[in-house]
């Protein structure tokens, strides 16, 4: 450790926040808000609203390789990520981590996705912004599965308000219990085959209905923030900010209070801990840049670096009082990882509409919330919890036509729009089991002498026979909309693949089975606080980011309010 | 596109071009004395002559109607950067070896009509198909993620500003859209 670097009281802050994603950036805002000095660390560089974004003006020409990876990158620095097919192109490469560079061990396959920088994934996420109901909440109560949420949606309500109040969701109010209605901007709108599909689910199911997606993408300008663009460049970073990234939105925010400060390339390495007071009194960093170490106190700590790099933090930081890592008494560090599986579906093709088309490109595409395991009434035999289906129609493009045609007319059809075609792409909810897990290998250090983590998790019976379902309701829902061609796929869906990674610190009522409380407290440790995808007690179907968010602000009020009281 | 000086540019051509000059006669070049002066740009992973067949076979994929074709969008060019910096080495090799195929048939000295029809025949015989998909796949690739690919082709439109899910085709440009 440096002692040169500065005095202890100039590296003491009230509050200490791990990571600048989803949930740090709340965190950062919450705290420094009510006042409190927070430091908040990123293991990343900086990224700056807008001044960082390089590629976001690029027209499709001014990309390399039609902005595809090129074949070194895809085999030797992003041979992990080139895989999720999700984002990392040339004009995005730069948000997301060189595998290379960041490794770690996969005892079974899991494909991490990372981005390393201040506003970590926040930069790149799906943006899909949905509530979990009591169908999530309490779904313990129908089925026994793993354990019971410590809370219901009624604790969380307030909070989902207050985080969709600033964040900005264009949503439809939709009146469905297992995606709860919320504070909403106006919807975006389906276009003429997804009404199409929407009228006749109405017409052949009682159990389901076509929605519009709700997405943080701002339909009207909000917060001081422009009005999307209907480009469909998000991960770029937008120059209107006009989704929702801690870049654009939160960190702003905390900047403003004049009580943050933001320190990237921090790497933390553990937490510090005084056996006599029972407490965290801080962290131990490593600079990335310099490799100095460097000790930063604070009278609490949230940690938000991600479901797995926060877990990761907690399992380097052994003491005696806890030798299987930090406030792991009950020995569910770790255990318990969650993930959406998906990659299944099906799609067909629309005879009409011949002479409509689309202007613009929607950020959002159209849900099939889960109909499945939501009540008495639409209990399956054969598999628990339940999935739900994201759509898209459209007229097919350039990719019309076979493979082996050419010339001018071939040419020419390419330029007119061809059929209309509608996707369906399920995600499933993953069971919690003990024996999924990650854990650290001190053998097998990483460059910065951290042990590797190791993941070690698979799918069980209950998420295969759920894909069953899946994908034969995927090409039904097309068949009874009058679709040809229908084609159904169920590709490999390895676990990290939804970057919906979660679960391995879970919240729960009773420290013996769970790592946090109702607050995202730790049982053990009343001063860190896990706010970010690690506390999840159930995966439920996708899109966690909103009860991220929620979940932060509501433990950072619980803290401060503990701090005042001088309970922690 | 990556872009390398006009120095190295010329220096890569006279390269490919059988000499090696000297400093004073890059100078010489650069101030007017080049065949290629026309241009800044010279390939840097085909010969003149493996570009020159892949020009014409991107022609014929999507030769020049009422719309521009491939060789107006220089086609010939990404491809070159393809392999350069894209393609893997089997790729690579596979997809000049199908352009040195091509070119053993006199490919280029071909009319535009005869071309076609030696490329039809190309796929019926089977042999080359693997090769002319490839092919295919990166000129499409790079016609409509050009400039006059996806302005003049296709519809393009940078910044829509709004989403707008049934309208009139034809009020839209009745084009396909570039992205």
């Amino acid at each position: 450790m440096n002692l040169n670097f500065k005095s202890r009281q100039q590296r003491t802050f009230d509050a200490i926040v791990v990571g600048t994603g989803i949930s740090g950036g709340w965190a950062a805002k919450e705290l420094t808000e009510k006042g409190l000095k927070t430091l908040v660390l990123d293991r990343g560089r900086m990224v700056r609203h807008i001044d960082d974004y390089p590629t976001m003006f690029k027209h499709p020409w001014e990309l390399p390789y039609g902005n595809r990876l090129t074949y070194k990158e895809r085999a030797e620095i992003y041979p992990i990520q080139s895989r999720t097919a999700y984002a990392v192109t040339q004009d995005t490469k730069h948000f997301f981590v060189k595998d290379n560079d960041n490794p770690y061990i996969q005892e079974k396959p899991f494909l991490w996705t990372r981005g390393y920088q201040v506003g970590g994934r926040s930069l790149t996420w799906g943006r899909w912004a949905y509530r979990r109901g009591d169908t999530d909440f309490a779904v313990y109560e129908r089925d026994g599965i793993g354990i019971d949420w410590p809370i219901r949606y009624n604790d969380m309500e307030p909070w989902y308000d207050y985080v969709e109040s600033f964040i900005g969701v264009s949503g439809n109010r939709d009146g469905l219990p297992q995606i709860p209605d919320g504070i909403f901007l106006p919807p975006w709108e389906m276009n003429c085959v997804e009404l199409h599909v929407k009228e006749q689910l109405a017409m052949h199911y009682t159990d389901r209905q076509l929605t519009i997606g709700r997405t943080a993408n701002l339909t009207r300008s909000h917060g001081g923030r422009g009005s999307c663009m209907a480009r469909n460049l998000c991960r770029r970073g937008c120059p209107y900010g006009a989704y929702f990234s801690s870049n654009s939105s939160t960190l702003p925010a905390a900047e403003a209070s004049g009580n943050m400060t933001l320190r990237p390339h921090s790497i933390v390495h553990t937490i510090l801990y005084d056996k006599e007071t029972r407490k965290a009194t801080g962290v131990r960093i490593i600079d990335a840049e310099t490799k100095e170490v460097i000790d930063f106190y604070s009278k609490i700590v949230f940690l938000c670096a991600s479901a797995l790099g926060s877990t990761a933090i907690l399992l380097n930081s052994v003491e005696n009082s806890f030798p299987d890592g930090i406030g792991n008494s009950s020995g569910e560090l770790g255990h318990n990882l969650m993930d959406n599986h998906f990659e299944i579906g099906a799609s067909g093709v629309f005879d009409g509409f011949q002479d409509r088309y689309i202007r613009g490109r929607r950020p959002v595409d159209v849900l099939v919330p889960q109909f499945q395991n939501i009540n008495k009434a639409t209990e399956r035999n054969s598999y628990k919890r339940g999935f739900s289906t994201y759509g898209w129609g459209g007229r097919q493009g350039t990719g019309q036509g076979s493979p082996l045609e050419f010339g001018a007319e071939y040419k020419d059809n390419l330029s007119t729009p061809g059929n209309w075609t509608m996707t369906f792409l399920a995600f499933g909810e993953c069971l919690p089991r003990h024996d999924n897990r990650v854990y650290l290998d001190y053998s097998n250090t990483d460059p910065w002498g951290l042990p590797k983590l190791v993941m070690d998790m698979q799918w069980s019976e209950n998420e295969m026979e759920m894909r069953k379902e899946m994908v034969s309701s995927s090409a039904e829902m097309l068949e009874v909309s009058g679709f040809r061609n229908i084609r159904t796929f169920d590709n490999d869906s390895p676990p990290g693949l939804s970057i919906h990674e979660m679960g391995t610190a879970r919240m729960g009522h009773d420290p013996k089975t769970s790592v946090l409380n109702r607050w995202n407290q730790m049982h053990d440790i009343p001063n860190i606080f896990v706010t970010d995808g690690a506390c999840m007690t159930s995966n439920g179907w996708g899109n966690p980011s909103l009860t991220y968010m929620a979940l932060t602000a509501r433990a950072c009020d619980y803290a401060f309010n503990e701090l005042n009281k001088g309970n922690l | 596109m990556e872009k390398i000086d006009r120095r190295e540019a010329i220096k890569r051509t006279t390269m490919i071009m059988g000499c090696a000059l000297s400093g004073t006669l890059i100078s010489a070049v650069m101030s007017g004395c080049s065949a290629d002066q026309s241009t800044d740009w010279s390939p840097q992973a085909l010969n003149r002559n493996q570009l020159a067949v892949a020009a014409d076979l991107a022609e014929v994929i999507l030769p020049a109607t009422s719309t521009p074709g491939a060789k107006d969008a220089q086609v010939e060019r990404f491809i070159d950067s393809l392999a350069l910096g894209f393609l893997s080495p089997e790729e690579k090799e596979f997809l000049l070896s199908g352009i040195d195929h091509l070119q053993s048939q006199a490919f280029t000295t071909l009319s535009f009509n005869e071309q076609n029809d030696f490329i039809t025949e190309l796929i019926a015989d089977g042999e080359h198909t693997g090769f002319f998909r490839l092919f295919k796949q990166y000129t499409l690739l790079g016609f409509f993620t050009s400039e006059i690919g996806a302005t003049q082709v296709l519809n393009y439109d940078p910044i829509p500003g709004i989403y707008s899910g049934c309208e009139n085709l034809e009020d839209v440009g009745g084009r396909t859209w570039a992205t």
